[in-house]
């Protein structure tokens, strides 16, 4: 049984240093979530997400990303954008002749193009808004885009207003936060598609 | 919107599924690699050396990454 994990990495005067929480385990995102939120409501830190260890070559290799991060968290919070699109295709009707299967694929492919260019508009959209220091983009699939936007703190409630309004037919939003920085501390693992 | 500006961190209720898919949005979407070799130390003495071989990932991203593993890049 583990008991406790490193959760965050502080930067003191050039220097890193880990956060380590008892009581969380490899078995409860919320108690890790908790954890990180208190040692951030008494410092700031760039925060590791849930489950993730890193060793000290790790720290190593990514002392820089860790670092910025740990900076930006003085005055930064993260905001998650999720883009979902909406099936739009209940005018081409839902009768089993070829006919209407061939429209109904035709507008779920034009669909996924609106979809696809709508998301990427909204992303270099958020890009532009004052206050936004970096977008990442975590996953993509044909039904969904969900970003992490690392926003200023003051800033980040308009921002949130300001990205709630970029829903667009076709295309809806679901924004939440305010989070801790678990997108920015590390460079991102995913494999683009 | 379940962005709570009047909060200074979100905390998810757990009796809300809505705002746990959140949080696990956050945490789980990159795929995270927990890979043994933690040591915690204190004035250089070890305390405790947590061996672990785990991949917490959403299935998105286990996707991803069985494709990549897979791909002639990756040889």
């Amino acid at each position: 049984m583990t008991a406790g994990a490193i959760i965050g990495v502080r930067a003191k005067g050039g220097m890193l240093s880990a956060v380590y929480a008892t009581g969380v385990n490899t078995a409860d995102p919320l108690l890790h979530h908790r954890a990180v939120v208190d040692a951030l409501r008494e410092e700031p830190m760039a925060p590791l997400r849930f489950g993730c260890s890193v060793s000290p070559e790790g720290f190593a290799r990514h002392a820089q990303s860790l670092h910025r991060a740990a900076i930006l968290s003085h005055d930064h919070v993260e905001i998650g954008l999720r883009l979902d699109r909406v099936p739009g295709d209940a005018h081409a009707g839902s009768a089993a002749d070829g006919r209407s299967y061939l429209r109904r694929a035709a507008a779920r492919a034009g669909g996924d193009t609106h979809f696809h260019r709508h998301a990427a508009d909204a992303e270099a959209a958020v890009r532009a808004m004052a206050g936004v220091a970096d977008v990442r983009r975590l996953a993509e699939s044909a039904e969904r885009i969900s970003l992490a936007i690392c926003a200023l703190r003051s800033r980040a409630a308009a921002i949130a207003v300001a990205v709630e309004a970029l829903a667009a037919d076709g295309v809806a939003v679901d924004v939440s936060g305010p989070w801790p920085l678990y997108s920015f501390s590390l460079p991102l693992a995913g494999v683009r598609p | 919107m379940s962005y709570r500006p009047e909060l200074d961190f979100a905390i998810p209720n757990p009796a809300d599924d809505q705002s746990l898919i959140h949080l696990l949005d956050r945490l789980l979407d990159q795929g995270v690699v927990v890979s043994g070799d933690l040591r915690i130390s204190v004035a250089g003495v070890d305390l405790l050396f947590v061996g672990l071989k785990l991949l917490l990932a959403s299935v998105d991203t286990a996707d991803r990454y069985r494709v990549a593993a897979h791909s002639p890049e990756a040889a």
